[in-house]
C-alpha cells in the first residue's frame, strides 16, 4: 500500500480507536486503576470483547488467505519481564501510552507526563539494548511461535475456542457486575466522584 | 448505545469496534496495532535512526488517537477538566508534581517493558493474542499480573 495511503489509514484507525476509548471510558485513569484494583471491570470487558472479536476475524481471514500472520518471536524471560514492567507502569500511569493520548484528547492535560515518560523510556531502551541483549537472548534467539505450532489443534479450533471462551467470560463479568455500575456517577470510573452531569442514560 | 453524542457506550460495543480495527490494518497494510512501536520509532528518530514505513504507520496511529478522543468528548459535551479525581485519592495528594511523577515514571516503565517484550497492550494483548502468538499470550498474562500487583500496592482509591 502506498505510504501516504497507509498513513491516512493508520490515522483513521487511530481516530476511531481514540473515539471508542473515550466513549467506553477505558481512557479514564479511574477505570484503569480501578480495574487493577478489581473495583472496576470495564477495561476487562472492553479488552476481552476486543480480543475475542479480533481473534474470530483473524481466524476467518487466515482461512480465506487474506492476511499474513506476524507472531512475535517467543523469548519467555524477556516476554514475562517486559510484560510485568508494562503492567506495573500502566497502573502507575493510569493507562497505556495510547490511552494516555486519548486522555489528553479528552481534556486531561495532566496526562502529558505519560507519553513524555514513554518517549524517555523508548530512548532509554534503545540506549540500553546492547547491554540488555544478553538478557533478551537468555532463552535463545526466539522463534515466531503460535499455539498451533505447540499443539495438535489447528488455528480455526484455537481461534473459535478462545473467542467463545472470552465472550462467555465477559457475559459472566456482566452478570456479576453490570457495566453501568462501573462508569461512576460522573462517568469517570471513580465511584466516589461528585456528579457534575446527569447519570448516563 | 451507538449515538456519537452519548457520553458512554457499552464496553462490549466498544470492544467489538476495537477488535474490528485490526482487520483493515492486517488486510490493507499488512501490519498490526502496536502503539509502542510508534514510540520506539519516535525515540529512534531522535537518535538519528529514520525508521521504516511500518514504524511510521504506528506513529500515524498514535496521532489519530487524541483526535478521536477529542471528537468523541466534544460531541457528547464531556471534555474533561484535569486532573481526574482518582489521582488525589490514589496518590494521597493533589500535587501536580506527584501526578506528573506518576505519569512519567509509568510511561518509562511501560516503554522499557514494551521494548523487552517486543510489544505493548495492543501489540501483544490484542494483535498478538489474536494471532495466537505464544509470546503475546505470555506477555499479556504478565501485564495482567504486573498491573494487578501494582494495583494492590498503589494505595487506596
Amino acid at each position: 500500500m502506498a505510504i501516504l495511503a497507509g498513513a491516512i489509514l493508520a490515522l483513521g484507525i487511530g481516530v476511531v480507536c481514540g473515539f471508542v476509548l473515550e466513549k467506553s471510558r477505558v481512557c479514564e485513569p479511574g477505570v484503569v486503576i480501578g480495574q487493577m484494583r478489581l473495583r472496576n471491570l470495564t477495561l476487562a470487558k472492553v479488552w476481552f470483547s476486543a480480543v475475542a472479536t479480533a481473534l474470530i476475524c483473524v481466524t476467518l481471514l487466515n482461512e480465506l488467505d487474506l492476511v499474513r500472520l506476524h507472531p512475535k518471536p517467543a523469548m519467555m524471560v524477556s516476554d514475562m519481564l517486559g510484560g510485568l514492567l508494562f503492567g506495573i507502569g500502566m497502573t502507575v500511569a493510569g493507562g497505556s501510552p495510547a490511552m494516555a493520548l486519548a486522555q489528553i484528547g479528552a481534556g486531561y492535560r495532566d496526562s502529558w507526563s505519560t507519553p513524555l515518560g514513554a518517549l524517555a523510556g523508548a530512548l532509554g531502551f534503545t540506549a540500553l539494548e546492547p547491554a540488555l541483549r544478553p538478557l533478551l537472548s537468555l532463552d535463545g534467539p526466539g522463534q515466531p511461535l503460535t499455539l498451533v505450532d505447540i499443539s495438535i489443534m489447528p488455528f480455526p479450533a484455537w481461534g473459535t475456542a478462545i473467542g467463545v471462551a472470552l465472550f462467555a467470560c465477559v457475559m459472566t463479568l456482566e452478570r456479576l457486575r453490570p457495566w453501568r455500575r462501573d462508569v461512576g456517577a460522573d462517568a469517570d470510573g471513580d465511584a466516589a466522584s461528585e456528579p457534575t452531569h446527569p447519570p448516563p442514560a | 448505545m451507538f449515538k456519537a453524542r452519548e457520553r458512554v457506550w457499552s464496553p462490549y460495543v466498544a470492544g467489538v469496534i476495537l477488535g474490528l480495527l485490526l482487520v483493515p490494518a492486517m488486510v490493507m497494510s499488512d501490519t498490526v496495532l502496536d502503539p509502542s512501536a510508534g514510540f520506539l520509532a519516535a525515540g529512534g528518530f531522535l537518535q538519528g535512526h529514520p525508521g521504516d514505513a511500518g514504524d511510521w504507520w504506528q506513529v500515524a496511529l498514535l496521532v489519530g488517537v487524541p483526535l478521536g478522543a477529542r471528537l468523541s468528548a466534544t460531541l457528547s459535551g464531556s471534555v474533561r477538566r484535569a486532573p481526574s479525581p482518582v489521582w488525589t485519592r490514589v496518590l494521597g495528594t493533589a500535587s501536580p508534581r506527584a501526578r506528573a511523577v506518576a505519569g512519567f515514571s509509568g510511561g518509562v516503565l511501560m516503554l522499557l517493558g514494551a521494548g523487552l517484550a517486543g510489544g505493548c497492550l495492543a501489540g501483544h494483548g490484542l494483535s498478538g493474542v489474536a494471532q495466537l502468538a505464544v509470546a503475546s499470550v505470555v506477555a499479556f498474562l504478565a501485564m495482567i499480573v504486573g498491573g494487578l500487583v501494582a494495583g494492590q500496592l498503589l494505595g487506596r482509591s
